[in-house]
Protein backbone atom coordinates (compact mmCIF):
# COMPACT_ATOMS: atom_id res chain seq x y z
CA UNK A 1 0.00 0.00 0.00
CA UNK A 2 2.85 2.31 0.58
CA UNK A 3 5.79 3.14 -1.67
CA UNK A 4 8.16 4.12 0.89
CA UNK A 5 7.38 0.00 2.73
CA UNK A 6 7.63 -1.55 -0.55
CA UNK A 7 11.45 -0.05 -1.01
CA UNK A 8 12.41 -0.24 2.34
CA UNK A 9 11.60 -3.88 2.39
CA UNK A 10 13.30 -4.53 -1.44
CA UNK A 11 16.23 -2.76 0.23
CA UNK A 12 16.07 -4.89 3.01
CA UNK A 13 16.09 -7.81 0.74
CA UNK A 14 19.60 -6.39 -1.02
CA UNK A 15 21.01 -6.45 2.03
CA UNK A 16 21.60 -3.00 2.79
CA UNK A 17 22.67 -2.28 6.50
CA UNK A 18 20.96 1.44 6.90
CA UNK A 19 17.56 -0.12 5.38
CA UNK A 20 17.40 -3.10 8.29
CA UNK A 21 18.58 -0.37 10.80
CA UNK A 22 15.49 2.21 9.99
CA UNK A 23 13.15 -0.95 9.67
CA UNK A 24 14.69 -1.87 13.38
CA UNK A 25 14.29 1.33 14.95
CA UNK A 26 10.69 2.03 13.53
CA UNK A 27 8.94 -1.08 14.39
CA UNK A 28 10.61 -2.92 17.51
CA UNK A 29 9.97 -0.23 20.13
CA UNK A 30 6.27 -0.31 18.42
CA UNK A 31 5.58 -3.59 18.32
CA UNK A 32 6.34 -4.32 21.75
CA UNK A 33 3.99 -1.60 22.76
CA UNK A 34 1.64 -3.74 20.47
CA UNK A 35 2.25 -6.97 22.67
CA UNK A 36 2.17 -5.30 25.80
CA UNK A 37 -1.36 -3.33 24.85
CA UNK A 38 -2.55 -6.64 23.95
CA UNK A 39 -1.30 -9.25 26.67
CA UNK A 40 -0.05 -9.70 30.09
CA UNK A 41 3.35 -10.18 30.17
CA UNK A 42 6.57 -9.63 31.81
CA UNK A 43 9.02 -8.23 30.06
CA UNK A 44 10.99 -11.13 29.52
CA UNK A 45 7.86 -12.61 27.41
CA UNK A 46 7.32 -9.86 25.59
CA UNK A 47 11.63 -9.24 24.57
CA UNK A 48 10.78 -13.15 23.17
CA UNK A 49 7.70 -12.43 21.35
CA UNK A 50 8.99 -9.23 19.41
CA UNK A 51 12.06 -11.60 18.72
CA UNK A 52 10.34 -14.13 17.68
CA UNK A 53 8.01 -11.90 15.17
CA UNK A 54 10.34 -9.78 13.97
CA UNK A 55 12.85 -13.28 13.15
CA UNK A 56 9.23 -14.44 11.37
CA UNK A 57 8.72 -11.05 9.65
CA UNK A 58 12.38 -11.52 8.19
CA UNK A 59 12.07 -15.04 7.08
CA UNK A 60 9.40 -14.02 5.16
CA UNK A 61 10.20 -10.74 4.06
CA UNK A 62 10.18 -12.32 0.15
CA UNK A 63 6.38 -13.10 0.59
CA UNK A 64 5.63 -9.19 1.67
CA UNK A 65 3.68 -7.49 -1.78
CA UNK A 66 3.14 -4.16 -0.28
CA UNK A 67 -0.79 -5.07 -0.24
CA UNK A 68 -0.97 -3.79 3.34
CA UNK A 69 1.10 -1.50 5.01
CA UNK A 70 4.37 -3.31 6.79
CA UNK A 71 3.17 -1.96 10.46
CA UNK A 72 -0.19 -4.03 9.49
CA UNK A 73 1.55 -6.79 8.46
CA UNK A 74 4.28 -7.23 11.54
CA UNK A 75 1.39 -6.52 13.24
CA UNK A 76 -0.66 -9.48 12.00
CA UNK A 77 2.46 -12.04 12.25
CA UNK A 78 2.79 -10.87 16.19
CA UNK A 79 -0.68 -11.41 16.44
CA UNK A 80 -0.73 -14.86 15.02
CA UNK A 81 2.68 -15.29 17.63
CA UNK A 82 0.58 -13.91 20.04
CA UNK A 83 -2.63 -17.02 19.76
CA UNK A 84 0.03 -19.48 19.36
CA UNK A 85 1.46 -18.57 22.60
CA UNK A 86 -1.83 -18.96 24.40
CA UNK A 87 -2.24 -22.25 22.30
CA UNK A 88 0.70 -23.12 23.68
CA UNK A 89 0.51 -21.89 27.51
CA UNK A 90 -2.78 -23.29 27.72
CA UNK A 91 -1.37 -27.06 27.43
CA UNK A 92 1.25 -26.34 29.55
CA UNK A 93 0.32 -27.61 33.33
CA UNK A 94 0.59 -24.87 35.93
CA UNK A 95 3.77 -25.65 37.89
CA UNK A 96 3.79 -23.45 41.99
CA UNK A 97 7.05 -22.32 43.40
CA UNK A 98 8.12 -23.24 46.64
CA UNK A 99 11.54 -21.94 46.15
CA UNK A 100 12.16 -19.46 49.36
CA UNK A 101 14.18 -17.10 47.41
CA UNK A 102 11.53 -16.22 44.97
CA UNK A 103 9.95 -14.26 47.64
CA UNK A 104 13.19 -12.59 48.73
CA UNK A 105 14.14 -11.50 44.79
CA UNK A 106 10.29 -10.44 44.14
CA UNK A 107 11.40 -7.82 47.75
CA UNK A 108 14.21 -6.99 46.27
CA UNK A 109 12.80 -5.88 42.64
CA UNK A 110 9.97 -4.16 44.47
CA UNK A 111 13.25 -2.07 45.94
CA UNK A 112 14.32 -1.04 42.48
CA UNK A 113 11.11 -0.15 41.22
CA UNK A 114 11.69 3.64 39.91
CA UNK A 115 10.02 5.92 41.64
CA UNK A 116 7.49 6.68 39.39
CA UNK A 117 5.94 3.20 39.10
CA UNK A 118 5.55 2.78 42.72
CA UNK A 119 2.75 1.07 43.45
CA UNK A 120 0.08 3.99 43.84
CA UNK A 121 1.04 5.28 40.80
CA UNK A 122 1.49 1.70 38.67
CA UNK A 123 -1.92 0.77 39.92
CA UNK A 124 -3.59 3.81 38.41
CA UNK A 125 -1.83 3.94 35.57
CA UNK A 126 -3.24 -0.04 34.63
CA UNK A 127 -6.59 1.07 35.70
CA UNK A 128 -6.51 3.87 33.01
CA UNK A 129 -4.89 1.41 30.43
CA UNK A 130 -7.44 -1.42 31.29
CA UNK A 131 -10.67 1.22 30.90
CA UNK A 132 -9.18 3.12 27.52
CA UNK A 133 -8.40 -0.98 25.85
CA UNK A 134 -11.98 -1.32 27.22
CA UNK A 135 -13.42 1.42 25.46
CA UNK A 136 -11.85 1.01 22.33
CA UNK A 137 -12.66 -2.58 22.52
CA UNK A 138 -16.38 -1.52 22.15
CA UNK A 139 -15.58 0.78 19.33
CA UNK A 140 -15.60 -0.24 15.24
CA UNK A 141 -12.67 -1.75 14.76
CA UNK A 142 -11.46 0.70 12.13
CA UNK A 143 -11.93 3.79 14.95
CA UNK A 144 -10.07 2.00 17.65
CA UNK A 145 -7.23 0.82 15.12
CA UNK A 146 -6.82 4.69 13.94
CA UNK A 147 -6.17 5.73 17.75
CA UNK A 148 -4.30 3.05 18.34
CA UNK A 149 -2.05 4.06 15.63
CA UNK A 150 -1.78 7.84 16.32
CA UNK A 151 -1.90 7.57 20.45
CA UNK A 152 -0.49 4.56 20.99
CA UNK A 153 2.24 4.28 18.30
CA UNK A 154 3.10 8.02 17.70
CA UNK A 155 2.09 7.94 13.90
CA UNK A 156 1.42 11.15 12.25
CA UNK A 157 -1.53 11.79 10.05
CA UNK A 158 0.63 11.39 6.74
CA UNK A 159 1.74 8.01 7.65
CA UNK A 160 -1.51 6.83 8.84
CA UNK A 161 -2.60 7.97 5.64
CA UNK A 162 -0.14 5.87 3.59
CA UNK A 163 -1.04 3.02 5.74
CA UNK A 164 -4.34 3.48 4.71
CA UNK A 165 -4.31 4.46 1.49
CA UNK A 166 -6.09 7.63 1.90
CA UNK A 167 -5.46 11.66 2.10
CA UNK A 168 -4.19 13.03 5.50
CA UNK A 169 -8.01 15.30 5.16
CA UNK A 170 -9.80 11.77 5.19
CA UNK A 171 -7.13 10.77 8.28
CA UNK A 172 -8.02 13.63 10.16
CA UNK A 173 -11.66 13.20 9.40
CA UNK A 174 -11.48 9.89 10.82
CA UNK A 175 -9.61 10.78 14.07
CA UNK A 176 -12.18 13.72 14.82
CA UNK A 177 -15.25 10.99 14.81
CA UNK A 178 -12.42 7.93 16.36
CA UNK A 179 -12.19 11.03 19.24
CA UNK A 180 -15.94 11.85 19.66
CA UNK A 181 -16.79 8.20 19.63
CA UNK A 182 -14.35 7.48 22.06
CA UNK A 183 -15.53 9.93 24.38
CA UNK A 184 -18.79 9.07 23.79
CA UNK A 185 -18.47 5.63 25.05
CA UNK A 186 -16.43 6.77 27.65
CA UNK A 187 -18.60 8.93 29.21
CA UNK A 188 -21.65 6.50 29.51
CA UNK A 189 -19.29 3.90 31.16
CA UNK A 190 -17.95 6.47 33.44
CA UNK A 191 -21.59 7.43 33.86
CA UNK A 192 -22.74 3.72 35.13
CA UNK B 1 -7.21 10.67 35.22
CA UNK B 2 -10.59 10.40 32.82
CA UNK B 3 -10.53 11.36 29.43
CA UNK B 4 -12.65 14.56 28.70
CA UNK B 5 -15.35 14.90 31.75
CA UNK B 6 -18.51 15.42 29.98
CA UNK B 7 -18.88 18.72 31.78
CA UNK B 8 -15.99 19.48 29.86
CA UNK B 9 -16.48 21.87 26.98
CA UNK B 10 -16.55 19.97 23.67
CA UNK B 11 -12.92 21.65 22.01
CA UNK B 12 -11.60 20.51 25.36
CA UNK B 13 -9.86 17.99 22.76
CA UNK B 14 -6.06 18.25 24.39
CA UNK B 15 -7.32 16.16 27.85
CA UNK B 16 -9.22 13.59 25.60
CA UNK B 17 -5.59 13.32 23.25
CA UNK B 18 -3.62 13.43 26.65
CA UNK B 19 -5.70 10.97 28.21
CA UNK B 20 -5.46 8.79 25.17
CA UNK B 21 -1.46 8.63 25.53
CA UNK B 22 -1.77 7.72 28.78
CA UNK B 23 -3.78 5.01 28.24
CA UNK B 24 -2.03 3.85 25.26
CA UNK B 25 1.50 4.88 24.95
CA UNK B 26 3.88 1.88 26.01
CA UNK B 27 7.16 1.46 26.75
CA UNK B 28 7.71 -1.99 28.35
CA UNK B 29 11.18 -2.52 27.54
CA UNK B 30 14.72 -1.66 28.00
CA UNK B 31 17.77 -0.57 25.68
CA UNK B 32 19.52 -4.15 26.45
CA UNK B 33 16.53 -5.85 25.73
CA UNK B 34 16.11 -3.73 22.35
CA UNK B 35 19.88 -4.50 21.80
CA UNK B 36 19.43 -8.29 22.43
CA UNK B 37 16.75 -8.34 20.09
CA UNK B 38 18.74 -6.43 17.71
CA UNK B 39 21.46 -8.62 17.61
CA UNK B 40 19.01 -12.07 17.26
CA UNK B 41 16.88 -10.20 14.77
CA UNK B 42 20.18 -9.01 12.78
CA UNK B 43 21.58 -12.07 12.76
CA UNK B 44 18.81 -13.48 11.16
CA UNK B 45 19.03 -11.07 8.57
CA UNK B 46 22.71 -11.43 7.46
CA UNK B 47 21.94 -15.37 7.19
CA UNK B 48 18.95 -14.93 5.40
CA UNK B 49 19.30 -11.69 3.19
CA UNK B 50 23.22 -11.29 2.46
CA UNK B 51 24.31 -7.81 0.67
CA UNK B 52 23.54 -8.14 -3.32
CA UNK B 53 27.50 -7.70 -4.28
CA UNK B 54 28.19 -10.38 -2.42
CA UNK B 55 25.55 -12.91 -3.48
CA UNK B 56 26.19 -11.60 -7.39
CA UNK B 57 29.94 -12.71 -6.36
CA UNK B 58 29.19 -16.32 -5.54
CA UNK B 59 26.81 -17.04 -8.29
CA UNK B 60 29.67 -15.97 -10.78
CA UNK B 61 31.61 -18.14 -8.93
CA UNK B 62 29.22 -21.26 -9.49
CA UNK B 63 29.02 -20.17 -13.49
CA UNK B 64 32.84 -20.83 -13.61
CA UNK B 65 32.86 -24.03 -11.10
CA UNK B 66 34.37 -26.08 -13.64
CA UNK B 67 37.78 -23.96 -13.67
CA UNK B 68 39.48 -24.72 -10.53
CA UNK B 69 41.79 -21.41 -10.74
CA UNK B 70 38.68 -19.40 -11.32
CA UNK B 71 37.18 -20.18 -8.47
CA UNK B 72 40.42 -20.33 -6.11
CA UNK B 73 40.40 -16.70 -7.37
CA UNK B 74 36.91 -16.39 -6.51
CA UNK B 75 37.03 -17.15 -2.75
CA UNK B 76 40.19 -15.15 -2.31
CA UNK B 77 38.07 -12.41 -3.69
CA UNK B 78 35.31 -13.06 -1.59
CA UNK B 79 36.95 -13.41 1.50
CA UNK B 80 39.17 -9.96 1.20
CA UNK B 81 36.01 -7.88 -0.05
CA UNK B 82 34.26 -5.73 2.58
CA UNK B 83 35.24 -5.10 6.25
CA UNK B 84 35.48 -8.47 8.48
CA UNK B 85 33.99 -7.66 12.44
CA UNK B 86 36.09 -8.22 14.69
CA UNK B 87 35.58 -10.50 17.54
CA UNK B 88 38.80 -9.82 20.08
CA UNK B 89 42.49 -11.18 20.63
CA UNK B 90 43.91 -14.67 21.77
CA UNK B 91 44.86 -13.47 25.31
CA UNK B 92 46.18 -16.77 26.47
CA UNK B 93 46.96 -20.42 24.41
CA UNK B 94 47.36 -23.64 26.37
CA UNK B 95 48.79 -26.90 24.19
CA UNK B 96 48.31 -26.56 20.76
CA UNK B 97 45.99 -23.22 20.63
CA UNK B 98 43.82 -22.13 17.94
CA UNK B 99 45.04 -23.48 14.31
CA UNK B 100 43.45 -21.01 11.73
CA UNK B 101 41.75 -23.60 8.99
CA UNK B 102 41.87 -22.33 5.05
CA UNK B 103 39.76 -23.72 1.98
CA UNK B 104 42.89 -24.01 -0.25
CA UNK B 105 45.55 -22.72 1.92
CA UNK B 106 47.77 -24.23 4.49
CA UNK B 107 46.01 -24.75 8.09
CA UNK B 108 47.58 -21.43 10.02
CA UNK B 109 48.49 -21.71 14.13
CA UNK B 110 47.76 -18.35 15.77
CA UNK B 111 49.72 -16.83 18.31
CA UNK B 112 49.21 -14.90 21.23
CA UNK B 113 48.12 -11.46 19.92
CA UNK B 114 46.50 -12.62 16.92
CA UNK B 115 43.22 -10.41 15.99
CA UNK B 116 40.27 -13.32 15.12
CA UNK B 117 38.04 -11.72 12.42
CA UNK B 118 34.43 -12.89 10.89
CA UNK B 119 34.30 -15.50 8.35
CA UNK B 120 37.42 -17.19 9.82
CA UNK B 121 37.22 -21.04 11.02
CA UNK B 122 38.87 -22.59 13.68
CA UNK B 123 40.06 -25.64 15.27
CA UNK B 124 41.47 -25.52 19.31
CA UNK B 125 44.17 -28.16 18.97
CA UNK B 126 44.57 -26.96 22.87
CA UNK B 127 42.45 -24.48 25.28
CA UNK B 128 41.95 -20.70 24.60
CA UNK B 129 41.05 -17.67 26.02
CA UNK B 130 40.07 -14.98 23.42
CA UNK B 131 39.24 -10.93 24.82
CA UNK B 132 35.99 -9.83 22.99
CA UNK B 133 36.40 -6.60 21.77
CA UNK B 134 33.94 -5.21 23.41
CA UNK B 135 34.32 -6.70 26.35
CA UNK B 136 34.33 -10.26 28.29
CA UNK B 137 35.74 -13.10 27.26
CA UNK B 138 35.17 -16.44 25.28
CA UNK B 139 37.23 -19.68 26.81
CA UNK B 140 37.30 -22.02 24.50
CA UNK B 141 38.00 -25.52 25.01
CA UNK B 142 40.42 -28.16 23.47
CA UNK B 143 39.14 -30.01 20.57
CA UNK B 144 36.52 -27.22 19.58
CA UNK B 145 35.23 -26.14 15.80
CA UNK B 146 34.83 -22.52 15.80
CA UNK B 147 33.68 -20.39 13.17
CA UNK B 148 33.29 -16.29 13.80
CA UNK B 149 30.46 -14.83 12.29
CA UNK B 150 30.28 -11.23 13.33
CA UNK B 151 31.69 -9.33 16.06
CA UNK B 152 29.63 -10.66 18.59
CA UNK B 153 28.83 -14.05 17.16
CA UNK B 154 30.48 -17.03 17.37
CA UNK B 155 29.10 -20.49 15.55
CA UNK B 156 30.29 -23.64 17.27
CA UNK B 157 30.25 -26.52 15.71
CA UNK B 158 31.39 -29.22 18.03
CA UNK B 159 33.16 -28.93 21.28
CA UNK B 160 32.79 -26.67 24.23
CA UNK B 161 32.83 -22.45 24.86
CA UNK B 162 32.33 -20.63 27.37
CA UNK B 163 31.49 -17.34 27.85
CA UNK B 164 31.61 -14.42 30.37
CA UNK B 165 30.10 -11.43 29.78
CA UNK B 166 29.99 -9.28 33.09
CA UNK B 167 27.74 -6.57 33.93
CA UNK B 168 28.50 -3.12 32.57
CA UNK B 169 30.71 -4.47 29.25
CA UNK B 170 29.86 -3.35 26.24
CA UNK B 171 28.99 -6.51 24.60
CA UNK B 172 26.92 -7.76 27.52
CA UNK B 173 23.91 -7.26 25.64
CA UNK B 174 24.60 -8.76 22.19
CA UNK B 175 26.48 -11.80 22.54
CA UNK B 176 25.32 -14.95 20.39
CA UNK B 177 25.82 -18.12 20.00
CA UNK B 178 24.96 -20.61 17.05
CA UNK B 179 24.67 -24.08 17.17
CA UNK B 180 23.38 -26.49 14.90
CA UNK B 181 20.74 -27.12 17.79
CA UNK B 182 19.60 -23.32 17.33
CA UNK B 183 20.94 -20.20 18.88
CA UNK B 184 22.23 -19.52 22.32
CA UNK B 185 21.72 -15.66 23.30
CA UNK B 186 22.75 -13.91 26.54
CA UNK B 187 21.11 -12.01 28.77
CA UNK B 188 23.97 -10.81 31.02
CA UNK B 189 26.02 -14.03 32.18
CA UNK B 190 28.41 -16.55 32.28
CA UNK B 191 27.76 -19.70 30.43
CA UNK B 192 29.52 -22.52 29.34
CA UNK B 193 27.92 -24.60 25.52
CA UNK B 194 29.00 -27.58 24.51
CA UNK B 195 27.98 -29.40 21.49
CA UNK B 196 28.65 -33.04 20.45
CA UNK B 197 26.04 -35.73 19.97
CA UNK B 198 23.55 -32.93 21.99
CA UNK B 199 23.61 -29.39 23.39
CA UNK B 200 24.40 -28.75 26.40
CA UNK B 201 23.90 -25.32 28.16
CA UNK B 202 25.56 -24.46 31.68
CA UNK B 203 24.50 -21.21 33.15
CA UNK B 204 26.48 -20.11 35.71
CA UNK B 205 25.28 -16.02 36.55
CA UNK B 206 22.31 -13.91 34.77
CA UNK B 207 20.39 -16.02 32.13
CA UNK B 208 20.79 -17.75 28.72
CA UNK B 209 17.68 -18.38 26.25
CA UNK B 210 18.17 -21.02 23.52
CA UNK B 211 16.16 -20.00 20.22
CA UNK B 212 14.90 -22.73 17.72
CA UNK B 213 13.16 -22.33 15.00
CA UNK B 214 10.38 -20.51 16.88
CA UNK B 215 10.25 -21.58 19.82
CA UNK B 216 12.38 -19.90 22.75
CA UNK B 217 13.51 -21.43 26.07
CA UNK B 218 15.42 -19.62 29.07
CA UNK B 219 17.67 -21.32 31.24
CA UNK B 220 18.66 -20.03 34.32
CA UNK B 221 21.88 -19.26 36.73
CA UNK B 222 22.80 -22.82 38.25
CA UNK B 223 20.67 -24.97 35.92
CA UNK B 224 21.84 -26.69 32.75
CA UNK B 225 19.70 -27.54 29.65
CA UNK B 226 19.94 -30.44 27.60
CA UNK B 227 19.00 -30.85 24.28
CA UNK B 228 19.25 -34.18 22.52
CA UNK B 229 19.19 -34.07 18.68
CA UNK B 230 15.78 -35.66 19.33
CA UNK B 231 12.79 -35.04 22.18
CA UNK B 232 12.24 -32.96 24.57
CA UNK B 233 14.54 -30.74 26.64
CA UNK B 234 15.13 -31.28 30.19
CA UNK B 235 16.25 -28.60 32.60
CA UNK B 236 18.12 -29.41 35.78
CA UNK B 237 20.13 -27.57 38.71
CA UNK B 238 23.83 -27.90 38.70
CA UNK B 239 26.71 -26.73 41.06
CA UNK B 240 28.00 -23.48 39.71
CA UNK B 241 31.48 -24.25 41.02
CA UNK B 242 33.77 -27.31 41.38
CA UNK B 243 35.63 -29.96 39.22
CA UNK B 244 33.50 -29.30 36.19
CA UNK B 245 34.36 -25.82 35.85
CA UNK B 246 38.10 -26.19 36.33
CA UNK B 247 39.51 -26.01 32.58
CA UNK B 248 37.20 -22.62 32.32
CA UNK B 249 39.36 -21.30 35.81
CA UNK B 250 42.47 -22.51 34.33
CA UNK B 251 42.06 -19.73 31.46
CA UNK B 252 41.03 -17.22 33.63
CA UNK B 253 42.16 -13.54 32.11
CA UNK B 254 45.14 -12.09 33.70
CA UNK B 255 43.97 -9.85 36.81
CA UNK B 256 46.03 -7.24 37.99
CA UNK B 257 45.66 -6.73 41.45
CA UNK B 258 48.74 -3.63 41.92
CA UNK B 259 47.08 -0.39 43.94
CA UNK B 260 43.23 -2.45 43.62
CA UNK B 261 40.89 -2.41 46.44
CA UNK B 262 41.03 -6.03 48.17
CA UNK B 263 37.32 -6.10 47.95
CA UNK B 264 37.52 -5.86 44.00
CA UNK B 265 39.82 -9.01 44.59
CA UNK B 266 37.40 -11.06 46.17
CA UNK B 267 34.38 -10.26 43.90
CA UNK B 268 36.37 -11.05 40.75
CA UNK B 269 37.79 -14.28 42.81
CA UNK B 270 34.36 -15.38 43.57
CA UNK B 271 32.47 -14.85 40.38
CA UNK B 272 35.63 -16.37 38.30
CA UNK B 273 35.38 -19.74 40.79
CA UNK B 274 32.02 -19.71 40.45
CA UNK B 275 30.78 -18.55 44.09
CA UNK B 276 29.23 -15.36 45.64
CA UNK B 277 31.23 -13.48 47.94
CA UNK B 278 29.69 -12.98 51.34
CA UNK B 279 31.19 -11.13 54.30
CA UNK B 280 30.45 -12.87 58.06
CA UNK B 281 31.16 -9.28 60.12
CA UNK B 282 31.13 -6.08 59.33
CA UNK B 283 34.68 -5.64 59.87
CA UNK B 284 35.62 -8.05 57.64
CA UNK B 285 34.03 -5.63 55.22
CA UNK B 286 35.38 -2.86 56.13
CA UNK B 287 39.21 -4.15 55.80
CA UNK B 288 38.22 -5.29 52.42
CA UNK B 289 37.19 -1.83 51.61
CA UNK B 290 39.88 -0.24 52.78
CA UNK B 291 43.01 -2.91 52.15
CA UNK B 292 44.95 -1.75 48.78
CA UNK B 293 46.89 -4.65 47.11
CA UNK B 294 50.18 -4.72 45.87
CA UNK B 295 52.13 -7.46 43.83
CA UNK B 296 50.99 -9.78 40.98
CA UNK B 297 49.33 -12.97 41.09
CA UNK B 298 50.05 -13.95 37.43
CA UNK B 299 49.95 -17.68 36.74
CA UNK B 300 47.99 -18.43 39.51
CA UNK B 301 44.54 -20.09 39.92
CA UNK B 302 41.64 -17.88 41.18
CA UNK B 303 41.32 -20.47 44.31
CA UNK B 304 45.57 -20.32 44.82
CA UNK B 305 45.26 -16.36 43.99
CA UNK B 306 42.55 -15.98 46.97
CA UNK B 307 44.51 -17.88 49.72
CA UNK B 308 48.12 -16.32 48.47
CA UNK B 309 46.31 -12.63 49.00
CA UNK B 310 44.42 -13.52 52.02
CA UNK B 311 47.16 -14.46 54.16
CA UNK B 312 48.82 -11.16 53.47
CA UNK B 313 45.58 -9.72 55.97
CA UNK B 314 44.24 -10.16 58.21
CA UNK B 315 41.17 -11.88 57.06
CA UNK B 316 40.32 -15.68 56.58
CA UNK B 317 37.78 -17.73 54.13
CA UNK B 318 36.03 -20.65 53.37
CA UNK B 319 34.32 -22.21 50.26
CA UNK B 320 30.60 -23.13 51.53
CA UNK B 321 27.50 -24.26 49.17
CA UNK B 322 28.98 -21.18 46.49
CA UNK B 323 29.51 -19.13 48.55
CA UNK B 324 33.34 -17.44 49.81
CA UNK B 325 32.75 -16.60 53.06
CA UNK B 326 35.12 -14.09 54.41
CA UNK B 327 35.74 -13.20 57.91
CA UNK B 328 38.18 -11.25 60.35
CA UNK B 329 41.18 -13.05 61.37
CA UNK B 330 39.91 -13.07 65.27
Amino acid sequence: MSDADRKLVARMRAGEQSAFEAFFATYAPRLAAFVSRRESLDPAGIEDMVQTSLIKAIRSLGSFRGEAALYTWLCTICRNELLAQRRKSARQPVHESSDADGAARDKLLELCVPSDQEPPNELERAAHSHAVANTLNSMPERYARVLEWKYGDGFSVEEIAGMLGVTPVAVQSLLARARKEFKDLWCAETAQ
Amino acid sequence: MTPSDPSLPDEDEEALEHSLEQGLRRAPLTDAAYARIHAAVADEWRASHPPKSRWAARQWAAMAAGLAAIIVIAVVVLRSTGKPDTLGVIARIEGDGLILRHTFLPDRKLAVGTTLHSREVFTAGGSVLIELKEGGTLRVARGTRLEVTGGGAVAVEEGEAYADLPPGSTRASTFVVRTPFGLVEHLGTQFDVSVNNDLRIRVREGRVRLRRDSDTETVAAGTELLVPRNGPTTQRAIATHGPEWSWVEALEPDYVIENRALIEFLQWAARETGRRLSFMDEHAHEVAEETRLHGSISGLSPGKALETVLTTTSLRYEFEDGVVKVSSGG
